[in-house]
């Protein structure tokens, strides 16, 4: 009776996560989000930690700045499919410092930091950009024993095979840092060159005070200033639901709920991630492929966007408008498209 | 461990018994709310990062959209990103020349590729932020890439029946492009909220045939704090169909509201011109959920909001009307609730109606957008 309980839980859970796509996840977020497909195409599934970090820039096609890499690599520890190159892996993710005091930023690809303990869905490191399974969605990380998601959302659940992550990220993951930029190469930046210049101090006058001034690091925040929101509209609050008429009256406002059954504060352990993970690596039938590490010494071409022309589709036909509907859209028209029409 | 993979026993038993109070209303309103307030960005050295000034020029390139309908079509969605309270501004540009990454130049272009992982679109972004006696930090360039390959189907209209989640198969690049822009303010993902930075294709504005991308009132929210409000003050109130259901990773997701009985239980469905409607009964009381924002500078209080009978899916004051409500509501979250309303006992039976909602409908404030002000769900009359 248990089981079956449980089973008819789920398969309504199941039933109310959706299944789409955002902006930068792939084509069926289900599936992005399906650890059974996470895992059916990785090559390598492993929880390692993130030993050396190097940063490297790219030449980008003609008429294109440098593109920023990350070079990253392992000490691989737990393997759950696959086989591990070594005892490290290097893999190369697009985006980072570019040495002079810029950096890149692309959007769903995850920032990868040393002393980071992931647990990775690698499915080619060859791939120009990212060699994660779905990218971002092929990073875990790992606190405390626990695991979030690649933001620092705590994992709460499995559902079925769908990971649930929820909340803000502690702390530790809502930042991130970079190594200042060597006095030579921030002088190679027009912009720092031209404020030397206004300054009017010498070159070796300006090295020493910025090696006795600058940070160490520069630190970035992910910042989530809801306790700031009210601050910057007046009053704020629940909106008022003011008498109906007649026999309608608002009901009570509700804030933002999921329909989503819901799910345990989390986050969930790590043991029970890897259990539900090398469950899932036993049942695949695809036979993972070799992983090699990159070469971190080794020219980086970066990912090649031909520019595209579009392929315009035709749009289903609309229904048949209803009888008196001419007159409504006209109006409506007139109006400015203001529903609210004088008659 | 069973198929259900929670934390231990005791929780899981809780866990059980939480679902079952609700099993009931399947889908409908159930689970613990989430923080509510949710825009985010980023920082260096403690900086906001953000352009210095707050008008941007972002050029598009004429091979990807080449005048005519793709022309149009993002300029239109450059138009209705602008469409909210902040001191920002894009201004478009057509680009016949080269585009590409980190070339000075805020960019939109549509590429095939190997771009990423199968993302539907990409947002190069480049900022500064170093120390030279004194902190330096700025955004610099924002490049927005549109995959044009397969799998994806793109629309550059705003025609309702195109899109995925109505009865066409196509992607709009009007939301897509919204949620792109406001990578470009540097706003993060948000999965806390129905927001234009999670699963933005499901965060749109209909009415009749038509289907509009829009900022929404967290980006709103997120474009003030870091750019300020515009003057004169922006206003403008909204109301739309679609609902927060979850989050998937960073992402909201977002699903349309519905109609209740009088006991919160979903209604029965049927497909009403290939959307989803609810079975009502004539002379029924039923609980009309909708989502209402405030997407504009300032605080509205006694908003007038109507309720109406349509036979089509356009609603405005041309339809019946059968309840009417007051709310106030402020730029610091979006509401989805449901008003009690009386389905009228004179409609015809056996016959597709659509239960509508406008926002202001006596026309007291002062708006800078109104088409958003009006929306529906299709029902059908037993």
């Amino acid at each position: 009776m248990q089981s079956k309980s449980l089973l008819a839980v789920v398969a309504v859970a199941a039933a109310c996560i959706s299944s789409s796509a955002s902006a930068h996840s792939p084509l069926d977020k289900g599936r992005a989000g399906d650890l059974a497909q996470l895992v059916e195409q990785s090559n390598l599934v492993f929880i390692g930690t993130a030993e050396k970090i190097a940063y490297r820039n790219a030449r980008g096609d003609k008429g294109e700045g440098v593109i920023p890499y990350t070079i990253v690599t392992y000490r691989v520890g737990q393997v759950l499919r696959g086989k591990a190159p070594g005892k490290e892996i290097t893999m190369r993710l697009v985006g980072g410092p570019d040495g002079r005091g810029r950096f890149l930023s692309v959007s769903g690809v995850p920032v990868i930091q040393k002393g980071d303990q992931d647990l990775l869905f690698v499915a080619n490191t060859k791939d120009a950009s990212c060699p994660l399974v779905f990218c971002e969605y092929g990073r875990f990380r790992i606190l405390n024993e626990q695991v979030f998601d690649t933001h620092g959302s705590p994992v709460r659940a499995i559902l079925k095979s769908t990971v649930l992550s929820r909340g803000l990220p502690p702390k530790p993951f809502q930042t991130v840092q970079f190594p200042t930029p060597r006095f030579d190469e921030l002088m190679k930046n027009p912009e720092v060159a031209e404020q030397l210049k206004s300054q009017k101090i010498s070159v070796e006058d300006a090295r020493r005070r910025y090696e006795a001034g600058a940070p160490k690091y520069l630190e970035f925040t992910e910042e989530f200033p809801a306790a700031e929101k009210g601050s910057d509209a007046g009053t704020e609050g629940p909106p008022t639901a003011g008498t109906g008429t007649g026999s309608s009256g608002p009901g009570a406002p509700v804030a933002q709920v999921e329909t989503t059954p819901t799910v345990p504060a989390g986050p969930l352990p790590l043991s029970e991630f890897v259990a539900v993970t090398k469950r899932l690596a036993a049942a695949s039938k695809r036979k993972p492929a070799e992983v090699r590490s990159v070469d971190p010494a080794a020219v980086i071409v970066a990912a090649k966007i031909s520019l595209t022309v579009p392929k315009q589709l035709a749009a289903p036909a609309p229904p048949p408008m209803a009888p008196g509907s001419a007159e409504e859209y006209k109006a409506f028209e007139q109006n400015g498209y203001d529903p609210v029409i004088r008659k | 461990m069973g198929i259900l993979d929670m934390h231990n026993q005791t929780e899981k038993s809780a866990m059980k018994m939480k679902i079952f109070a609700t099993l009931a209303a399947c889908c409908a309103i159930l689970g613990v709310p989430e923080l509510a307030s949710a825009y985010s960005y980023k920082s260096c050295l403690g900086h906001a990062i953000k352009f210095g000034s707050s008008t941007q020029t972002m050029n598009a390139s004429t091979v990807s959209f080449p005048s005519g309908y793709w022309e149009t079509g993002i300029r239109d969605t450059v138009n209705k990103f602008n469409r909210n309270p902040s001191n920002f501004r894009y201004t478009i540009s057509m680009d016949s020349g080269g585009v590409g990454r980190n070339n000075g130049q805020n960019e939109v272009w549509g590429g095939t590729g190997s771009i990423l992982s199968g993302a539907p679109a990409i947002a190069y972004q480049y900022w500064t932020c170093y120390w030279f006696f004194g902190d330096h930090v700025h955004m610099d360039e924002v490049d927005v890439i549109f995959d044009y390959g397969t799998p994806w189907q793109w629309t550059a209209d705003t025609v309702k029946s195109s899109l995925i989640r109505y009865t066409g198969s196509l992607r709009a690049i009007q939301t897509t492009g919204a949620h792109e822009l406001g990578h470009g303010l540097i706003l993060n993902h948000v999965n806390t909220e129905y927001n234009i930075m999670g699963n933005d294709f499901e965060h749109i504005h209909v009415n009749g045939s038509t289907a509009t991308a829009y900022t929404g009132e967290d980006a709103a929210d997120g474009s003030i704090f870091l750019y300020g409000a515009r003057s004169p003050a922006w206003e403008d109130v909204a109301v739309v169909h679609w609902k927060y259901s979850g989050a998937s990773g960073e992402y909201s997701d977002h699903t349309k509201t519905v109609i209740y009985n009088n006991a919160g239980a979903v209604l029965p469905t049927i497909d009403v011109n290939g959307e989803t409607g609810y079975r009502v009964n004539r002379g029924q009381t039923v609980r009309a959920e909708f989502t209402y924002e405030n997407n504009g500078a300032n605080t509205q209080t006694g908003i007038q909001v109507g309720y109406y009978i349509s036979t089509n899916d356009l609603i405005t004051t041309f339809d019946r009307k059968i309840g009417s409500a007051v709310f106030s509501l402020s730029r610091d979250n979006v509401f989805t609730t449901t008003v009690n309303l009386v389905i009228p006992n004179d409609l015809s039976p056996n016959t597709n109606y659509w239960l509508g909602v406008i926002i202001d409908d006596n026309g007291a404030i002062r708006e800078s957008v109104e088409s958003n002000n009006a929306t529906y769900t299709p029902i059908h009359v037993n």
